[in-house]
């Protein structure tokens, strides 16, 4: 499946210094697929194809396609002139192909300052607190004392069991496949494959044979940002790789967390999708094959590799990291296995003693659960022969598992920690433009075909032989072209801007084919005024708002568009511009000009696409799975102007197409002008348009109070522009009337009607003279006279 | 000149001339408007254009067919297990497929990565049909029974080895969107005798078997302008987009706003003279008069009994294949220009023995009830039905191949496509493959020239629509497209600017020359 970032400049500026984030977000203009089965680097080309002409045609107006197989036909262009334009894209570092599970890099990240903000205020907070702790501990000092005498004075009783436990078994079965479970949606695990149990380290164990695991259902559902820990007793048969436990699911990219061994080493993974968005560590130490051993991990929901700690037998062990960018979610529906992953990567040996906690447990607690108990040892050695660690163990001990006050300031500190890293990560990232690190080298592609490079030809990035020669220090790059494009010496770029804003004003340009400056382009109308435009253009540094406000406030532009027998029948084409401009509304200007005319209109600026109005079930029609659904936002959002709407490439928005909105699959630079029947039912059924019109009828109604002739008056003033004739309004107020007096004798028409749309119905005014209005407004928001600029 | 502007230009000058003097109203368009049914004024063969509001000139001569009929089996339908049998190639079941066959051409990374390519007959019985023993899979047998009626094209071959460019391809002309389709080129070039009915449908089914999305471009105008673009008939409330007026406005009242807001438009053409005003009041009746003619269209409550026992036990369902069936015939006989049928589901990668027969059994008896349908009623010499996806499937089983279970990948090189009515050949075949149903031997029908047969049918000579929606060309027709792009500027000038360029691009696929009529250089 195509998509494509909808951006439309090409030309990136990622190579200047002091780029700042949005203009990257800028530059994006990625045609990607997601299709299984293709092949990446035909599309790697043909988004390069698709660059070039991009960029000839909207900046230069021509049109390079043709050489991408032959030389030019028409134009000036040879084949090499292709290549070397094509040569610049080509350097391009997004693969052509992504996958399903989000963006494609080069991506860039984008923060909200005001959380960024936040993250800075929480840090210094978590400094205070801190020290508060610190404080704290200071202050226990004696309690703490008090409680290493009475517990060195009794003996045993400081064993006991962590707290936090979410999930416990136990696996003392020895026979069947119902395994007893603590901490599951499920009563009982189920063992999956060959029954074999043994004994174990505390009574029995389970014995895993690379076919056998058993599914604990739903269990040990962590998120990354929160802290966790988990482990068990194992023997491991000889060397043995893979997962002990495991919640992931190995086809979504491993997504989940395990513990793994391979090769004598203990690892842990916590990954949203392997290898890019993921954690790794190896232990260090080694387990010993057939023998038992206490594997604990902990995790304090950082999504760093720093915030874990492996303990082999109640050690801590050192570590190496493999992998450490975890930034994405880690949540999967897979069961919770032990003897293997959702998949694959089975384990060999026997397996015990199994324990998941929602907290990161304190070395003193695993030694508790590993069988090593550190601290009654301690406890047990007279007070004068502690060492300094023997007593900052037996108080950290104390703390973690005694204190409170303590426990809850650690507690609100992992807290912070995890607001910090929610505030510090980016909203969103976005697809860009980039170049890949070493330059790729570019050859003329035989008929243009993506894997015929013809290795005799090879060209260098370069602009066409014909225009003018880049700047001898321009560098090989994107940054080089756009230099050379916006120079001002280029005898295109100006020339085909101006004329395209010359054409959204006058309906055509100067030179009709805005496209072409080619060959099989049209000759200016108006070579004169072109030239001057271009250059006043340039002279005044490229400023697009004065030139629009130059032409608009001309004597040409000012005329009216009447017509004239006598001057149509010189020149029927308005190419001498006798006349005023006269043209349909292009399709976003018809649906908010419906909206600001009955004060619907939300203008506001920026953010995020929205989803008004639309027929049920088009999405869903053409959709891969068949359940796709298009959600229709609510309030402000079905108000905004149209360039915010939704644009769903495989079916975009249907009252938009209909007016000749290009789909935004590739760029055009001309629309068409049609005048449809499918164009009428918009108008006139659309729930958009009757909306409007029911709002614009109370508006007038309002703003006259009641008096229907003001009522149509001011209605049709402010959707044309002028007010109406008296034949035209006699028609209209005949309309009220007709209407008026069958809603009256049907009021459920009139209630019926009032309805369409989601914002709220007038109460303040009577339904039937409401009703009758809207049609009016109706009709008035139909009129060529509306539809058509001026 | 900007082409598409100038035709613009021309359809509105004449609609001008054709128009200015009449009444408003209903009344007006009558003169307009062909009349309904199967008397369709389609105008005189030689000058058809007044009365279809297609290009000047074209038909360029009289052409065999007036409409088309498009059953478009979505997915990529296996034509091994359909119609491409070779009885030998039971005897290699299980075996390797030898590496001559493939000759490197390239596969899709679905499949290029197994060790092994066992190759699968199909496990479906084959038999005979029709006068010249065509031969036709137990999956088909309502098609089996119309062998005689049709032309089966077993050498269709695409560059495009995944869905969105095949579809694309075939559609458009170009693997990479952003193309005018098919449809919407026959709208522009040919126009249609009935103003009250779009003049490209298309209707979408789904049938049991594995789906691929679908994109509203390979309906699409393109850069073609937006009246052009296919129509999307619906089963809902809603059978055409914004059909049914608002809530509380009857017909009547309808009827009244359009007279006034008429009458105020006829004050502003007094006043600015711009043609175009003139073309809106026309538009808007025709609006008006959709909103009847197409429920009328799709209310099958005339149908007799017996034609809805024809086409199935879907007939009367919304939404299904079988339903649509119908309502393309009824198209067809209000005059309708091109219908293209979307039905969903033949994407067989794993399990084909079992989902290939549902999928086959939701379009076999529709499909042949069409084509039976148009022929009793005389409508079949003229209208053309085309059946066929975008490409076939492979030989080699994706997945493993089990004793009654296996899959196959998409397969470009050669698939089997059917046409019937519109002047194509009955009980004929055309093209040929290997034992593996995997290279062509004989006669391959690239994509291109497979449109522009289809364009050919309907009078389009000149090729200055088919260039449009053909890259790759073969000498079928004897021309060569570069050539005649040189002697006809008028034809130049028409394509160049639509497309960039619109010469024919050989896309030779690796290792392999023989299929694509240019080759390389």
């Amino acid at each position: 499946m195509n998509s494509r970032c909808n951006r439309s400049p090409v030309i990136s500026i990622r190579m200047r210094r002091s780029i700042t984030r949005s203009r990257q977000v800028s530059c994006g203009n990625n045609a990607t697929t997601d299709e299984g089965g293709a092949i990446a680097e035909e599309y790697r080309v043909e988004y390069a194809v698709d660059r070039v002409a991009t960029v000839s045609s909207v900046w230069m107006g021509v049109s390079m396609e043709c050489a991408q197989c032959h030389n030019h036909k028409y134009d000036p262009f040879s084949q090499e002139d292709y290549y070397s334009l094509f040569a610049y894209f080509n350097q391009a570092a997004d693969p052509g192909m992504q996958t399903r599970n989000g963006n494609q890099s080069p991506i860039v990240d984008l923060y909200d300052q005001e959380k960024l903000q936040l993250a800075e205020d929480l840090k210094l907070k978590v400094e205070r607190l801190k020290e508060e702790r610190e404080k704290h501990v200071a202050s226990q000092q004696e309690a703490m004392l008090t409680w290493v005498a009475e517990a060195s004075k009794q003996s045993d009783g400081v064993n006991v069991m962590p707290a936090g436990q979410t999930f416990y078994a136990s696996l003392d079965e020895l026979e069947g496949r119902s395994v007893a479970c603590a901490g599951s949606d499920k009563e009982s695990g189920e063992l999956k494959g060959p029954v074999l149990w043994s004994e174990g380290r505390n009574q029995n164990a389970f014995q895993c044979n690379a076919q056998n695991y058993i599914d604990f259902g739903q269990a040990a559902d962590f998120e990354r940002d929160q802290a966790f820990s988990y482990g068990c007793w194992i023997k491991p048969e000889g060397n043995p790789s893979g997962a002990v436990l495991a919640k992931m699911n190995d086809s979504n990219a491993h997504r989940g967390f395990d513990l793994f061994v391979t090769g004598g080493t203990v690892a842990v993974h916590i990954i949203h999708s392997w290898p890019g968005n993921a954690i790794k560590v190896n232990s260090t130490d080694k387990i010993v094959p057939d023998q038992w051993q206490h594997l604990f991990v902990t995790y304090d929901g950082s999504s760093k590799a720093a915030g874990i700690k492996i303990y082999i037998n109640g050690k801590e062990t050192a570590w190496t990291i493999e992998q450490d960018g975890l930034t994405e979610s880690i949540r999967s529906k897979s069961p919770l296995h032990i003897g293997r992953r959702d998949q694959g990567a089975p384990y060999r040996g026997l397996v015990d003693d199994v324990r998941i906690f929602n907290r990161v447990l304190a070395a003193s607690e695993i030694a508790v659960l590993g069988g090593e108990d550190l601290i009654s040892p301690l406890l047990a050695k007279p007070e004068t022969d502690r060492t300094d660690s023997d007593r900052k163990q037996l108080s950290d001990h104390y703390f973690a598992t005694r204190d409170e006050a303590y426990r809850a300031m650690t507690d609100q500190l992992a807290d912070l920690g995890r607001q910090i890293e929610a505030a510090s990560k980016p909203y969103v990232n976005v697809m860009i433009m980039s170049d890949a690190g070493s330059m790729r080298p570019t050859f003329v592609l035989e008929r243009g075909n993506y894997d015929a490079a013809n290795k005799d030809k090879p060209v260098q990035p370069g602009v066409p032989a014909v225009l003018p020669a880049l700047p001898s220090d321009a560098p090989a790059n994107r940054l080089g072209l756009a230099q050379w494009i916006a120079s001002g010496d280029h005898p295109l770029t100006a020339r085909v801007a101006v004329n395209r804003y010359w054409a959204l004003l006058f309906g055509e340009g100067i030179v009709r084919t805005l496209s072409d400056f080619g060959a099989q382009g049209e000759w200016p109308s108006h070579p004169e005024l072109l030239d001057w435009l271009a250059a006043d253009f340039v002279e005044n540094n490229w400023n697009i708002k004065r030139t629009i406000k130059q032409i608009v406030m001309s004597a040409t532009y000012r005329q009216s568009s009447r017509h004239d027998a006598d001057k149509a029948s010189v020149d029927p084409r308005n190419r001498l511009l006798w006349r005023g401009p006269r043209f349909r509304l292009q399709a976003e200007f018809i649906r908010d000009n419906a909206l600001a005319v009955s004060g619907l209109l939300v203008p506001t600026i920026g953010g995020p696409g929205v989803k008004p109005y639309q027929p049920p079930g088009l999405w869903n029609e053409v959709s891969l799975s068949g359940d796709v659904k298009f959600v229709q936002d609510k309030g402000r959002d079905l108000y905004r102007r149209s360039m915010y709407t939704y644009w769903k490439r495989s079916a975009p928005a249907p009252a938009m197409t209909a007016f000749d909105c290009p789909t935004r699959e590739k760029s055009v630079m001309q629309r068409s002008r049609t005048n449809t029947p499918l164009q009428a039912l918009v108008t006139m059924n659309d729930t958009q348009f009757m909306e409007a019109a029911r709002v614009l009828a109370t508006r007038s109604l309002r703003a006259t109070g009641g008096d229907v002739d003001k009522s149509i008056r001011h209605a049709y003033r402010l959707s044309t522009a002028v007010h109406p004739s008296d034949k035209v309004q006699r028609i209209l107020k005949s309309a009220f009337d007709e209407e008026h007096e069958i809603f009256q004798a049907e009021t459920p028409r009139a209630e019926a009607l009032l309805k369409v749309g989601d914002s709220e119905v007038a109460t303040d005014l009577n339904s039937v003279d409401l009703a009758a209005m809207t049609i009016v407004a109706s009709m008035i928001l139909n009129l060529d006279e509306t539809l058509t600029l001026p | 000149m900007h082409p598409i502007i100038e035709a613009q230009q021309q359809l509105t000058r004449r609609q001008l001339l054709r128009r200015s003097s009449a009444p408003v109203g209903a009344a007006a368009l009558a003169s307009l408007l062909a009349k309904d049914g199967l008397g369709a004024n389609i105008g005189s063969p030689l000058n058809p254009v007044a009365d279809r509001q297609g290009l000047a000139g074209l038909p360029h001569f009289a052409p065999k067919a007036k409409r088309v009929i498009y059953l478009f089996m979505s997915g990529g339908p296996s034509h091994i297990d359909t119609f491409d049998y070779h009885p030998e190639i039971r005897d290699f079941h299980g075996q390797e497929l030898p590496d001559s066959v493939r000759n490197g051409q390239r596969i899709t990374t679905m499949t290029s990565g197994q060790k092994s390519f066992p190759i699968v007959a199909p496990m479906f019985k084959f038999e005979r049909y029709g006068n010249h023993g065509t031969w036709v899979s137990e999956l088909l047998p309502h098609t089996a029974k119309i062998v005689d009626d049709i032309t089966i094209v077993k050498s269709v071959n695409t560059e495009a080895i995944n869905h969105d460019p095949a579809i694309t391809f075939i559609n458009t002309g170009a693997q990479q969107p952003g193309k005018a389709s098919l449809g919407s080129w026959i709208s522009y070039g040919l126009g249609s005798p009935n103003e009250n009915l779009p003049s490209y449908i298309v209707m979408i089914s789904r049938g049991p078997g594995q789906k691929q999305a679908l994109y509203s471009r390979l309906w699409g105008s393109g850069f073609l302008p937006s009246k052009h673009q296919g129509v999307a008939l619906r089963s809902g409330a809603d059978p055409v987009l914004y059909l049914n007026d608002p809530d509380g406005i009857d017909r009547p009242m309808r009827r009244r706003m359009l007279d006034r807001i008429a009458s105020i438009n006829e004050a502003h053409f007094d006043e600015f003279g711009d043609p175009e005003t003139k073309t809106r009041i026309a538009q808007y009746e025709m609006a008006y008069r959709m909103q009847s003619s197409v429920p009328e269209l799709i209310d099958l409550s005339d149908e007799s009994e017996e034609t809805l026992a024809m086409y199935g036990p879907d007939a009367q369902k919304p939404g299904t294949f079988a339903r649509n069936c119908i309502i393309a015939r009824r198209l067809a006989e209000r005059g309708v220009p091109f219908m293209q049928l979307f039905q969903r589901g033949w994407d067989q990668h794993g399990s084909l023995p079992k989902l290939l027969r549902g999928q086959c059994e939701s379009i076999d008896q529709p499909a042949a009830a069409l084509v039976r349908d148009l022929k009793r009623r005389g409508m079949l010499d003229e209208t053309l039905v085309i059946w066929g996806g975008e490409f076939g499937r492979t030989i080699y089983s994706q997945g493993k191949l089990s004793e009654d279970d296996h899959g196959r990948d998409h397969h470009g090189r050669c698939f089997t496509m059917w046409m019937a009515g519109g002047g194509i050949k009955r009980g004929f075949e055309f093209g040929k493959t290997d034992i593996h149903s995997y290279n062509i031997l004989e006669n391959p029908v690239p994509i291109g020239d497979f449109n522009a047969t289809i364009l050919h049918q309907l009078g389009d000579r000149s090729q200055s629509l088919d260039l449009q929606i053909s890259r790759s060309r073969s000498e079928a027709y004897g021309r060569r497209t570069s050539s005649r792009r040189q002697r006809d500027p008028g034809l130049r000038e028409r394509t160049i600017h639509f497309s960039g360029c619109s010469c024919d691009r050989s896309t030779t696929l690796v290792g392999d020359d023989i299929h694509t009529s240019r080759g390389r250089k």
